[in-house]
């Protein structure tokens, strides 16, 4: 959502009536006109079953559909619960996703729209193939109906609701004839059984298929959740207007699979069952089945057809421009798509947009794989939709207003997430060629969202810089951010910090919060600038006496770890140094509430340094788990420590604790090889190399051998390990035991990772803070 | 969004409600473990059917299956809007009374004077 200044929203002016037929309409449509031929001809008979099926798996997507629907009724639907639900780039693909999936959708029903009129045309007499190849006419009728859909939706919603109303309902009357008609013909044939007693010709893959090849055309909740901000009674009519929708289409579609295979004859010139012939006959099997059943068939359900068709073109325009409406207005698309038209109050650039993705898949690509692609990422999409109402309900819980709430929960989410999943892949089969165009869709979303949206998105939740001195433009340089607040501390952090960038030819970073509460607007911070600067003045002068270049920053935020984190991303910093005020008895943390944040969202090294700290000490204590922490330890220990002479009182002690000899002096040899490696890359051999000592401790008591040692010397170093799933925190629970325990001032230190090594902990760790944050709140209510 | 942001498009609930609304689904698990029993027993049946009598059955049994399940939904949507109302209602009472007694507090003080 844009900043509040700039908040704009739909009119709601949409009633049950109108959303229902809204879902119906963007379900009647490809379902039963263009894909009921091509499905009969993979199932058989068995189209019944794969129908039956369809809807019995969308139901549990629907369920979750209808409670974030009616809990958060905002336009973008999916997408935006997604956003809200799922961290990173998930919010973006789905947005992505789903906006491409709808208005390529679209282009499928704009097509079938052309292929259907120019069937009228020619049946009336009119044939302009004799002109144009038939290509070229279906596309240019497609075209045309395009245009036309997209300026009655830039007219308002009410007259989309109007139009579609209108339309949706004689196609429900148009498909009613169509039953009614062919059960009169099966009723009048007694062996109509016959037709239907090789039910599963293909077996359960086909049904299967067919399940696939049809499941576009049971995605009209996720129409009607995009409308979520015009609905009046969104609470009530939206969870109502999914049930309806699919309760009303989900007995057409079986009772039009049921007379199509017993009502139609294949002429005697065909050899062919009854499912290959319909099969055979594509997008317009339906048309000449009806054409032996139906009094006027071919014509009645030609007008169906294009009636069906231009109502589903009508609800995916909607569709596909309230979700780039959405995201235009979230900064993941530039943001004329999140303008509303100040007259109509309708997303005019939003639905222009969506309106030229259609014409150009309609006039380029091949429609029928793509539309294929787009029914993958309507799984995908559900799918995501599926894990967030999890996260969702695990994040605000008791503080939305649910107008419905699933059962079960969370088994009818999971269920739908694997059986999405499962028709997802199982589509390659039926098109590899459109699980390519679904792959480099969202490869291209990836790129756009790396280079474009996530910095947009940072831009809006970023906090800002209010005061910047000597911004170095080059992001090649060894950075190292200092974070201050604590006057009395800031000299030590600035000496640690200052060895660090002489090694390195870097230059420090100072860093001031200006912290403001929650409920005050950041701009507040500015007013007290002149306090930051006098503490930043006195340590930029201190930070140029040690011969080291220095700049500053001023942010403003309502969570220091924040203003670390945008700093640490914005200036590519290489090391953060902060203080430390000691253990803490804090339940919800185990450092500390921010050195837990900047630990686990900073990308750099990060070292932590206890208050009270002696400089220069004499005795270094490192425990070490695992030989890969040895590196970065020792080269902490060299800021600590004078190490422009040898010296025979300095000691680095590392110890490794494990109760297994052999275990034990294979670490210590690691550790060696580490060191030696180490040193051997160093062009100025280090001067404290001598006084490293490696030890292993047979013991099956860690924490008490640490704790031994520390009273033995003068401050310890510690550094982190995380596995993806093992650690709630980077500083973890032993890292809290021996915090607590520790005879002697402490260090912790934690080591940048890779990209995808960090990408992976972010990702997981979102949901851990989800979880705990919950875990919380559970125990702060209970008496 | 945030849920500053969920605030401000009037999503969330007033605050005082916190902790007060979430009482679980209001579907009726019973008649929906039986609705599902159906849909899925009909399902079977439509397959195993392979078209004869017991397909029609079966089909016959999913109509019956979608009845029943959008019969339990719009109850659980009417039940769950009604006690969502009631909670609000009862916010809304409290904000009165107190409203009410913060006046007479003032007007107390007003008395003193």
């Amino acid at each position: 959502m844009a900043n509040s200044s700039e908040n704009v929203h739909l009119n709601r002016d949409l009633s049950l009536f109108d959303i229902t037929m809204i879902g119906v309409g963007a379900m009647i449509g490809a379902g039963i006109f263009v894909l009921t031929g091509l499905a009969a001809g993979a199932a058989g008979p068995a189209l019944i079953l794969a129908f039956a099926l369809n809807g019995l798996l969308t139901i549990f997507t629907a369920m979750v559909y209808a409670e974030l629907g009616g809990a958060i009724p905002e336009a973008g639907g999916g997408y935006l619960w997604v956003k809200e639900g799922l961290p990173g780039s998930n919010a973006f693909q789905a947005g992505w996703m789903s906006w491409f999936a709808h208005a390529v959708a679209g282009g499928l029903y704009a097509s079938g729209f052309g292929s259907f009129l120019n069937e009228a045309l020619k049946s009336l007499g009119i044939n302009l193939q004799t002109f144009l190849p038939q290509i070229v006419i279906t596309r240019g009728f497609g075209v045309i109906i395009v245009l036309l859909f997209l300026y009655i939706n830039y007219r308002g919603a009410s007259e989309t609701g109007t139009a579609g109303n209108i339309i949706t309902v004689l196609k429900v009357l148009v498909i009613l004839f169509f039953v009614i008609f062919g059960f009169y013909t099966v009723w009048k044939n007694p062996s109509f059984m016959d037709k239907f007693t090789d039910f599963s010709p293909k077996g359960l893959g086909g049904v299967v298929t067919a399940m696939g090849l049809t499941f576009i055309a049971f995605e009209g909740y996720e129409i009607i959740a995009q409308a979520g901000e015009e609905v009046k009674d969104p609470k009530r009519n939206i969870p109502k207007a999914i049930f309806l929708s699919l309760i009303i289409v989900i007995p057409l579609y079986i009772l039009v699979a049921f007379t199509l295979i017993g009502a139609v004859n294949v002429p005697p010139d065909s050899s062919l069952p009854t499912y290959l012939w319909l099969g055979k006959l594509g997008e317009l099997g339906l048309i000449d089945a009806a054409s032996q059943f139906v009094p006027l068939g071919k014509a009645v359900l030609l007008v169906g057809a294009i009636l069906s068709t231009m109502s589903a073109l009508n609800a995916t325009t909607f569709s596909s421009s309230r979700v780039s409406f959405a995201m235009g207005r979230d900064k993941n698309l530039p943001d004329i798509f999140g303008k509303v038209h100040p007259e109509r109050k309708t997303p005019g650039w939003a639905i222009l947009f969506s309106g030229i993705i259609m014409i150009v898949m309609i006039s380029t690509l091949p429609i029928h794989d793509v539309a294929a692609a787009a029914d993958i990422m309507f799984l995908l999409l559900f799918l995501q939709v599926n894990v967030a109402v999890i996260t969702i309900r695990k994040k605000y819980g008791d503080k939305l207003a649910y107008g419905y709430m699933t059962p079960f929960f969370p088994w009818i989410p999971v269920i739908g997430i694997f059986t999405e999943f499962f028709l997802a892949i199982f589509l390659f089969t039926y098109s590899p060629i459109a699980w390519y165009y679904a792959l480099v869709w969202i490869g291209v979303g990836f790129v756009i969202y790396k280079f474009y949206a996530s910095k947009r998105e940072a831009e809006k939740t970023v906090t800002p810089i209010v005061a910047e001195e000597r911004a170095v433009a080059d992001k090649k340089k060894f950075r190292v951010l200092v974070p201050i607040a604590n006057p009395n501390t800031a000299k030590d952090l600035i000496r640690l910090a200052a060895k660090l960038a002489q090694r390195n030819d870097g230059e420090i970073v100072l860093l001031h919060v200006q912290v403001v509460p929650t409920q005050t607007p950041l701009y507040i911070g500015r007013e007290f600038i002149a306090k930051s600067r006098e503490l930043l003045d006195e340590a930029i002068e201190y930070g140029e006496s040690l011969k080291v270049p220095v700049s500053s920053v001023v942010r403003v935020a309502h969570k220091p770890a924040d203003a670390i984190i945008n700093t640490v991303e914005e200036r590519s910093i290489n090391y953060v140094i902060m203080g430390w005020r000691g253990k803490t008895n804090n339940p919800t943390t185990l450092i500390g509430r921010n050195i837990d944040q900047v630990g686990n969202y900073a990308n750099a090294n990060v070292i932590i340094v206890e208050n009270a700290q002696e400089f220069n000490p004499r005795k270094i204590l490192i425990p070490i788990s695992a030989p890969t922490q040895t590196k970065l330890a020792v080269q902490v220990a060299g800021i600590f420590v004078d190490t422009s002479y040898p010296d025979s009182t300095l000691e680095i002690k590392l110890v490794h604790v494990n109760k297994d000899v052999e275990a034990g002096k294979a670490v210590v040899n690691q550790i060696h090889e580490e060191l030696s490696e180490m040193f051997d890359q160093s062009t100025n051999r280090v001067m404290y190399e001598d006084a490293i000592n490696v030890q292993h401790i047979q013991s099956t008591q860690i924490l008490q051998s640490i704790t031994k040692e520390s009273a033995k010397a003068d401050i310890m170093i510690l550094e982190s390990t995380r596995g993806i799933w093992r650690h709630r925190y980077v500083f973890g629970r032993m890292h809290k035991a021996i915090a607590h325990r520790a005879e002697c001032p402490l260090v912790l230190v934690k080591s940048k990772e890779s990209g995808a090594q960090f990408g992976i902990h972010t990702f997981f760790q979102f949901f851990r803070d989800i979880a705990t944050e919950s875990r919380t709140e559970e125990k702060a209510e209970l008496p | 969004m945030s849920q500053k942001d969920l605030e401000e498009a009037g999503i969330l609930l007033p605050e005082d409600l916190w902790g007060h609304a979430r009482k679980g689904s209001t579907v009726n698990i019973f008649g929906l473990i039986l609705a599902g029993i159906l849909g899925i027993g009909s399902g079977a049946l439509i397959y195993l059917g392979d078209g004869t009598l017991l397909t029609w059955i079966g089909v016959l049994g999913y109509f019956i299956f979608l009845g029943l399940f959008l019969f339990i939904s719009l109850r659980a949507i009417r039940k769950q809007n009604n006690r969502l109302e009631q909670l609000l209602e009862k916010s809304k009472n409290t904000k009165k009374v107190k409203e009410t007694l913060a006046r007479d507090d003032n007007s107390g003080d007003n008395d003193e004077q």
